[in-house]
């Protein structure tokens, strides 16, 4: 259990003190946000409901800094200690593959957080966010988001040769999903044909199910959204068992 | 008691034979070293040993457990310095060794191993600010902070001044003194002469040799070790054939002939006298283990040439 600590808290700091990562999951999406607002504000539109455009906009963010802190900067990180022998010398140490994964689960949940509150509270003070839905069914979202992220950049740790790779794999999975998963850009300016397409993106499900709660709609409602998660996460589970290696 | 024991180990990388058959045994307290040039297999050896490995064939018991099935459980006995580790750069020596100690069940005082390995100003440095032998010093105190029943050091010295080795011999023996078996390789014939009770000299995957260093010395070379100047292009006497006499070398302008004992050295020297060669710089030296080392790896590969 100490070791576990340990473990998490060392996680956390080290990704606090990498410049990249900080930077794109706890400032870069408040940024966004005072981008946006400044230009669209957030008057509220009939039309959505009586919610404007940065209340729309804060689910897709939301769904970024946690594909951002799982997706993007986990396997760079684990391909980096794995390349460069941390692994092994944890392998040696009584340290098992459940308690890595666990501390890296625990570190990046805390940061995640902590980039979610900077993000809502940057749209709370600076436009008014406004919320029309139920806070528990936007915290069941966002965690279940969290947990099949993590075991899809779990999958993507375990799969890729080196830290290079890992990079380039970061880069190829990750922005397809900003731009058409609805992270970035609302999914209603995308062609119909790529709507489709996006629809089997591992994190579209999330802004969905992250966009339901926000706006009040029952999760039955979107029950495709669910089963395409689970599948993703029961598949980046299973790759990531498998293909785990310490060296 | 023994704490390793290593029967007909053998480990092949695709094409490549890395261990070919090796079998040793190190007993509870001593301190055993492995030597032997790059690719004899030394630190493929280790790693089976440590559990990182899984063996093609033999078996390996340590501590008696099968390192690659009783990882975990042999995991908390052993303290591991790898040869090509490292840690998070942005990581502090402080963070790191609090780090290491709280993934074991007891750790020791951290204070007294950075006194003594001279880390004590650095516990808030970074890793990726440290120098190379300081980084090796953390290493090894990272690998004998929980006390470990058992020690393997690979490649020890790497990277260390003449002051960072010394100090860390001083670590290695002291290490011993309270207990702790150390299994160690090192490229550097003075230092497994300095620490080791018993040295296996590897080579092409198979111990060539297995004994402690006097021993050796004395076997493959001789105890004692004449050197002399002698003017270039001076005729020799026929010194090999003098009882005792081990091996008679030339290196540049210096004679270097390997005996047994002073009555062979007498000899020796005589000869030499009688066949006019100037006694200059004459020395009389015991046998070293990088001449018995050096014996031994070197006629195995003039065998192979053939």
């Amino acid at each position: 259990m100490r070791g576990l600590a340990r473990l998490t808290l060392t996680e956390f700091l080290l990704e606090l003190r990498e410049p990249f990562s900080a930077f794109f999951s706890l400032v870069f999406p408040p940024l966004l946000v005072v981008v946006f607002g400044s230009i669209y504000g957030n008057a509220p539109r009939p039309e959505s409901g009586g919610l404007g455009i940065i209340d729309l906009t804060v689910p897709g963010y939301i769904a970024m800094v946690i594909a951002t802190v799982a997706v993007f900067n986990l396997p760079i990180a684990l391909a980096t200690y794995r390349e460069r022998g941390m692994l092994r010398q944890l392998a040696v140490a009584p340290v098992s593959p459940v308690a890595l994964f666990a501390s890296q689960l625990a570190a990046r949940a805390v940061l995640s957080a902590l980039g979610i509150s900077l993000l809502l509270l940057t749209a709370e003070l600076g436009y008014g966010l406004r919320f029309a839905g139920s806070l528990p069914s936007a915290l069941a979202a966002g965690i279940l988001g969290f947990l099949a992220m993590m075991a899809f950049g779990f999958a993507l740790a375990a799969l890729v040769p080196s830290a290079r790779t890992a990079l380039v794999v970061a880069f190829v999975v990750f922005y397809p999903m900003l731009f058409f998963s609805g992270m970035a850009l609302p999914p209603e300016i995308l062609p119909e044909r790529v709507r489709q397409v996006a629809e089997f993106l591992p994190a579209t499900p999330i802004v969905t199910l992250l966009h339901a709660a926000w706006t009040a709609e029952p999760w039955s409602d979107h029950w495709r959204a669910l089963l395409l998660l689970a599948a993703w996460t029961a598949g980046s589970l299973a790759t990531a068992i498998w293909r785990f290696r310490w060296q | 008691m023994n704490v390793v024991e290593v029967a007909e180990l053998r480990k092949t990388y695709g094409q490549v034979v890395a261990v070919a058959g090796v079998s040793f045994t190190v007993q509870d307290g001593e301190i055993f070293g492995i030597v032997g040039p790059n690719g004899a297999g030394k630190t493929t050896t280790i790693e089976c040993l440590e559990g990182l490995r899984r063996p093609d064939a033999g078996t390996v018991r340590v501590l008696g457990h099968d390192p690659w099935r009783e990882r975990r459980r042999l995991a908390p006995q052993i303290g591991v310095q790898l040869q090509e580790s490292a840690l998070p750069d942005r990581l502090r020596v402080g963070e790191a060794i609090a780090l290491f100690a709280s993934l074991y069940p007891k750790a020791l005082d951290p204070r007294p191993l950075l006194e003594q390995l001279g880390l004590s100003q650095q516990l808030r440095t970074p890793v990726a600010k440290l120098s190379g032998g300081q980084k090796q010093r953390l290493f090894l105190l990272l690998a004998l902070l929980h006390d470990p029943r058992l020690l393997f050091l690979d490649e020890l010295s790497t990277g260390l001044d003449p002051h960072g080795r010394r100090a860390v011999w001083q670590l290695v023996r002291a290490t011993r003194a309270r207990g702790t078996t150390v299994l160690l390789s090192t490229h550097l014939m003075d230092e497994a002469e300095e620490l080791c009770d018993r040295v296996a000299v590897f080579h092409q995957g198979r111990i060539v040799a297995l004994d402690t260093p006097s021993r050796l010395i004395a076997r493959v070379v001789g105890s004692l070790r004449v050197s002399v100047r002698i003017p270039e292009g001076a005729p020799l006497p026929p010194l090999q054939s003098l009882p005792g006499v081990r091996r008679v070398q030339r290196e540049d302008a210096t004679l270097v002939v390997h005996a047994d004992d002073d009555r062979t050295v007498a000899a020796v020297v005589h000869s030499l006298v009688d066949h006019q060669v100037p006694l200059r710089e004459l020395r009389v030296s015991s046998g070293r283990l990088e001449d018995a080392y050096l014996a031994l790896t070197g006629t195995a590969v003039t065998r192979e040439e053939q």
